[in-house]
């Protein structure tokens, strides 16, 4: 847990500090990646929970979900159809998904202590 | 420094900040998203915009240039700028037809037929009608007529009429028959052969028995315009406004 807060900390820092920015014409697919990077991030946050966590399978399905988001997005503007909406619907669903599980996890939880 | 568990997500945290602080920084530029299939209409539109300041720039630059001119004649000389103001008004008059003018061109003088009517004939075939008062102006402005007049009454291009009325015509409101004195002023050859050269309307008119004759001079002189030009829908705007 104090791994994620530094890295996140550290994320902001480095991307405030950076002198990069990303060109306009690409914030819808920055933002549909984000998406899936909140996804992943909330799948984790669970996993660790559930203490079914594995590294490699999150950090992949980080990289790959972002990617292939901002990338769906992308084709969907070229061929005029809204693709990026298969992303968000897939996407928010799954953080629904992961927050409720999250919720049931820690209430059980909760329970088991008292 | 973490093992397993806290690496990944430690790094998963990390580009999760990163991409975060991307977007924000995105959106504090205050960018607007546009889709690809509006791209184009939007880099129309831009150029569009960028096309009128430019010629906004212009009307400026002009406006300025006219500004300095009267403001140089107001602190030099009251006179210089009178003078300035009735050089323009005369410029003026001189494209809206309120001046009397001079120069080389045709007399036309149009008149009714002297001859007898056959029997049954029509009496119309014998007179000057509106229409060809028109037509002769008409070929007139062709060959290059630069003022035009008939029987001193001033042609001018949008407001001046010529009306059938019964056996005479009115022109710019005047009643007035038979013979008609067309004036022009232009290149004499050519306002000449306008009205002589084979085939042309006077020809035709010629052959019912109409009396058609142009006189060329070295010195026509035609009148100015005596009414009013009035408009009505029409609207002035300026150079760079919305049309």
């Amino acid at each position: 847990m104090i791994g994620a807060i530094i890295g996140l900390a550290l994320g902001f820092g480095i991307g405030i500090l950076l002198p990069v920015s990303i060109a306009g014409g690409y914030s819808l697919y920055l933002s549909v990646a984000i998406l899936a990077a909140f996804d992943s991030v909330i799948g984790a946050i669970r996993a660790n929970i559930e203490d079914n966590f594995d590294g490699a399978i999150f950090l992949s399905g980080f990289i790959i979900n972002s990617m292939i988001a901002g990338v769906l997005a992308y084709a969907g503007d070229l061929l005029g159809i809204p693709l990026y909406y298969a992303a968000i619907f897939a996407f928010g669903m799954r953080l629904f998904n992961n927050f409720a599980r999250i919720r049931r996890d820690l209430i059980l939880r909760i329970r088991k202590e008292k | 420094m973490f093992k397993g568990k806290g690496k990944t997500l430690f790094i998963l945290f990390f580009m999760l900040g990163l991409l975060l602080t991307l977007e924000g920084k995105l959106l504090s530029k205050g960018v607007k998203y546009v889709a690809v299939e509006n791209l184009q209409e939007t880099i129309t539109a831009v150029e569009k915009e960028k096309a009128e300041v430019e010629q906004l720039r212009s009307a400026l630059q002009t406006e300025n240039e006219k500004l300095a001119l009267y403001g140089d004649a107001a602190n030099v000389d009251q006179h210089a700028l009178v003078q300035t103001l009735e050089a323009r008004k005369v410029e003026l008059e001189e494209v809206i037809n309120y001046t009397d003018v001079e120069g080389p061109g045709v007399i036309v003088i149009v008149d009714d037929a002297d001859r007898d009517l056959f029997q049954g004939e029509d009496g119309n075939n014998v007179l000057v009608h509106d229409a060809d008062v028109g037509i002769i102006v008409n070929d007139l402005r062709l060959a290059g007529a630069e003022a035009i007049s008939i029987n001193g009454e001033r042609v001018i291009f949008n407001n001046t009429r010529i009306v059938c009325v019964g056996p005479t015509v009115k022109v710019n409101g005047e009643q007035m028959g038979a013979p008609f004195i067309i004036k022009a002023i232009g290149n004499r050859k050519h306002l000449e052969a306008a009205i002589n050269a084979p085939g042309n309307y006077a020809e035709i008119l010629e052959s019912y028995g109409l009396f058609v004759e142009v006189n060329t001079s070295i010195s026509v002189k035609i009148d100015r315009y005596e009414g009013d030009i009035h408009n009505e829908y029409l609207k002035y705007y300026e150079a760079g406004e919305e049309k």
